[in-house]
């Protein structure tokens, strides 16, 4: 599961990510802001896009943690 | 809109220094942008009126979004929106402003300037920029002006960037509780993109929108729809301004 989550947020990722050599080799340590380019308007409009694809709901202070694509796997499988 | 004791007072200090220091301030600033820079704004009597009836008509705390071009933005809008006399009378109406701390964080000069000139410094921290936007909002709630440039940023195309924007702007509308937001849209006739300052005896139009957030939505949507209604009214401000000077 945490495997098929891994690869759906890198999907989810992919439209707002400005360093798309760093999405392909993206671990669960690569952080949206620093590693992929991403502001942090566009990580609220990507926490959005799990809420709809995974069909949950993030709290502002769950949304706040997550700084790398582990955080956001970690909260996802916490919820589904 | 609770803020500590302590932050209430600090922002009560500024208030009173920024305001005893006002008509030495003022009247540096003007006299650099009109005398040395020579800068004019178009139609400052008319903007005047305007700005006069729309604090009128909100008597409660004023959040106003403006286009984003150069470093002195606000000192011109604050230039354009009312005469020194104005402000002291209704100093609320002085806006407070949000400028990037990275941008002021290295010169003691600038600091002093911008806490004389209303500013709270806008951290990238997340934790010290969310306490910004909190004291912000309280200072909504309590009848002030507040400006804040929805990009976020200059925007290097010239236009009002639509793809960049930030939602911190969206926040702050929510947590004000006011349902109008103040658009502006400010530019130079020789400004084309983005710069540090504007060129020397430039020309300035000024033009002004009321513009109502309908929000039916909650949370981060919430402050996404609203974000996005305030950009959008500055990129039609902005087709409008390029219709009529083009």
């Amino acid at each position: 599961m945490s495997n098929e989550v891994f690869e759906k947020v890198k999907t989810i990722v992919s439209p707002y990510c400005k360093n798309e050599d760093a999405l392909a080799s993206a671990t669960e340590e690569t952080s949206f802001l620093e590693d992929l380019a991403i502001n942090s308007a566009r990580l609220v409009d990507i926490v959005i896009d799990f809420e709809d694809e995974f069909d949950i709901e993030v709290s502002d202070e769950e949304a706040d943690k997550i700084r790398t694509i582990g955080d956001a796997v970690k909260v996802i499988n916490s919820k589904v | 809109m609770k803020l500590e004791k302590k932050q209430r007072w600090l922002l009560t200090l500024q208030k009173a220094i920024a305001f005893m220091c006002f008509p030495l301030l003022y009247f540096l600033v003007v006299l650099w942008m009109k005398y040395i820079q020579n800068y004019r704004i178009n139609d400052l009597k008319g903007i005047r009126q305007q700005f006069r009836q729309i604090s009128r008509e909100n008597p409660s705390g004023l959040l106003i979004c403006p286009n984003h071009l150069t470093y002195i933005d606000s000192l011109l809008l604050a230039w354009a929106f009312a005469s020194p006399w104005s402000y002291m009378a209704q100093f609320r109406t002085m806006c407070w402003n949000l400028p990037n701390a990275r941008n002021v964080q290295e010169s003691l000069l600038y600091r002093i300037i911008c806490y004389l000139g209303k500013c709270i410094l806008i951290d990238e921290e997340p934790a010290k920029a969310q306490q910004t936007m909190h004291k912000s909002a309280y200072l909504l709630h309590h009848g002030q002006y507040v400006m804040i440039f929805p990009e976020g940023h200059r925007s290097t195309s010239g236009r009002v960037d639509n793809e960049n924007y930030i939602y911190g702007v969206g926040k702050l509308h929510m947590d004000s509780h006011l349902s109008q937001v103040l658009c502006v849209y400010l530019r130079g006739e020789q400004q084309q993109i983005a710069t540090k300052m504007p060129t020397k005896g430039e020309r300035f139009n000024i033009t002004m929108k009321l513009q109502t957030i309908d929000n039916e939505q909650q949370g981060r949507r919430a402050m996404r729809a609203a974000a996005s209604q305030i950009i959008t009214t500055l990129e039609q401000m902005e087709a409008s301004y390029f219709a009529q000077h083009d």
